[in-house]
């Protein structure tokens, strides 16, 4: 557990950007709302891939996939 | 050689503006190196100086610096002026510059640490960003930590003014941090405060923070944004306030020249003329048309010799007008908002921070145009400081005299007791004698309007 807890502390530590130029507070309300954004485009880089896969997938199962690979073999 | 520090440059340790010999100078610690080497090297700051979006930096070797600290040149701003002083028009186009600015600068692998509107001057109407030490180095993930300051700055006082038609200056000069999320949402009106951009930037998170926020003392952590999400960001924020609009209403400066009944087309050509003989005679750098209107005759003076003019008006609507003017024919006009009856005053830390309006005098020669009547019957201002007051704005001048029988004057008059016996063109005459060399006398309507050209140089 405590290693565990230690590991996720040294992840969110190397998440938070550098903090040598904030000579400005940036506001609580501020970060919420770039968090949502951030989670958003996450969100949305997520379903991105998700798409890619099952369109992948589908195409290599109906036959008319190039296996996702896009070069074609020779 | 005199050195002197700029008391507002302080708030970002790793550098401060100060002034050699009419110089504007910038003292970059050697923390800040890296990135102002980044700006140039990256080619952003030579891409914003090549299209006038900021002031230029050339560093110099001859003015003293520790080891490892840089000392650049900035090019001149031709009139230092402040949030606060800007028409609807004006802020509009310096949130819209901040925001192309940062843009570009994260084409460039930089981005903006602020967002500031003190960080933005205009020459003409065209904004220029002063600050070069906002720009620091760009890692994708980063947020902007600027964004709460952009809102109060820009976004907050223009959506005060769009959506409520209440202008923001009065509240910018009240509180130079600009116009909080809380405040703003306790003004606007309910349809606009439950609108769907207003309620997703600016209600949802005040109300999380203000929920939460304060108790937690521990720094917040946050989950990095990516560089297409603050792209997507600014240009959301870029889109908002490009529609944003503003309606005064009908005031009642904006339409004076056009419906004004004082003057036939005969009377204001005689006006014209002796405003354009004026300035072909003075040739001022820096001209100050006081109670500037829509800029009209701050247009003539451009085109007769003045080299640049800053207009000074308290009607919002014309200002916007003149705003109008300006940027459609690239004049190097900038229509600034100010009560001559309360000019701004020196204010921010220490009383010190942003300068009164008559500390940053510069104007080579003023205008004064139908404005002294405001003040004198309007405000009841006696008659000599008025005149003290303009005459020691610049040492040569064109002051218009109202007299009584004037329509618009009478209107001034129409409801109080005239107590205004000494007010009459003889006195006026004689206030300007004492105090400066009447060169020049214009009659220029049939009312009686005339128009005095002091010059206070030299021996009288």
């Amino acid at each position: 557990m405590f290693v565990f807890g230690f590991t996720l502390g040294v992840v969110a530590l190397a998440l938070l950007p550098s903090q040598a130029h904030a000579y400005l507070d940036p506001g609580t309300g501020s970060m919420l709302l770039q968090g949502i954004i951030a989670a958003i485009a996450g969100g949305l880089a997520a379903i991105k891939i998700f798409w890619a896969r099952i369109f992948s997938t589908v195409s290599r199962l109906v036959g008319r996939g190039d296996g996702g690979g896009g070069t074609p073999s020779k | 050689m005199t050195l002197e520090f700029d008391q507002g440059s302080f708030r970002d340790p790793r550098g401060r503006i100060f002034y050699r010999d009419g110089e504007v100078l910038r003292h970059i610690a050697a923390s800040a190196a890296s990135d102002f080497d980044l700006y140039m090297e990256s080619g952003l700051g030579p891409a914003l100086v090549e299209r006038g979006w900021a002031v230029s930096s050339e560093e110099v070797s001859d003015a003293p610096a520790a080891d490892g600290d840089r000392i650049v040149r900035h090019s001149r701003i031709p009139f230092i002026s402040y949030p606060y002083e800007w028409s609807f028009s004006l802020l509009k186009a310096a949130a819209l510059h901040h925001i192309d600015t940062h843009l570009l600068a994260l084409d460039h692998g930089m981005t903006l640490s602020d967002g500031s509107a003190y960080n933005i001057q205009f020459d003409g109407v065209q904004p220029v960003f002063i600050d070069i030490l906002s720009f620091i180095r760009y890692t994708d993930g980063d947020h902007w930590k600027g964004h709460q300051q952009f809102c109060d700055h820009f976004l907050h006082p223009l959506l005060l003014a769009s959506g409520t038609g209440v202008p923001f200056q009065s509240r910018l000069r009240g509180d130079t941090e600009g116009i909080g999320a809380s405040e703003l949402l306790r003004l606007l009106p309910l349809w606009r405060k439950y609108s769907p951009r207003t309620l997703f930037n600016i209600l949802l998170p005040e109300r999380l923070s203000s929920a939460g926020g304060k108790k937690n003392a521990r720094p917040a952590s946050y989950r990095p944004l990516p560089k297409s999400g603050l792209v997507f960001l600014l240009r959301h924020l870029r889109k908002w306030i490009e529609g944003l609009g503003v309606d005064f209403g009908k005031t009642t400066w904006s339409d004076y020249y056009s419906a004004s009944n004082n003057y036939d087309d005969r009377e204001t050509e005689q006006k014209r003329a002796v405003v354009a003989e004026f300035c072909r005679t003075c040739r001022p750098r820096m001209l100050w048309d006081i109670g500037c209107n829509t800029g009209t005759y701050s247009e003539i003076a451009l085109s007769s010799g003045a080299g640049h003019v800053i207009g000074f008006d308290f009607d919002t609507a014309a200002l916007e007008a003149a705003h109008h003017r300006a940027k459609e024919k690239s004049l190097a006009f900038t229509p600034l908002f100010q009560d001559s009856a309360n000019p701004s005053p020196a204010q921010g830390w220490s009383g010190a921070e942003r300068r009164s309006l008559g500390e940053r005098r510069n104007a080579d020669a003023i205008l004064a145009l139908a404005l002294e009547h405001h003040l004198a019957i309007g405000r009841n201002v006696p008659l000599a400081m008025v005149v003290d007051w303009l005459i020691g704005l610049a040492p040569t001048g064109l002051i218009e005299f109202i007299p009584k029988g004037d329509s618009n004057l009478d209107l001034l008059l129409r409801n109080r007791e005239d107590i205004f016996a000494d007010y009459t063109e003889a006195n006026f005459h004689a206030l300007i004698s004492e105090r400066a060399r009447v060169v020049r006398k214009d009659v220029v309507s049939g009312s009686g309007r005339t128009l005095f050209w002091y010059d206070r140089t030299g021996s009288r």
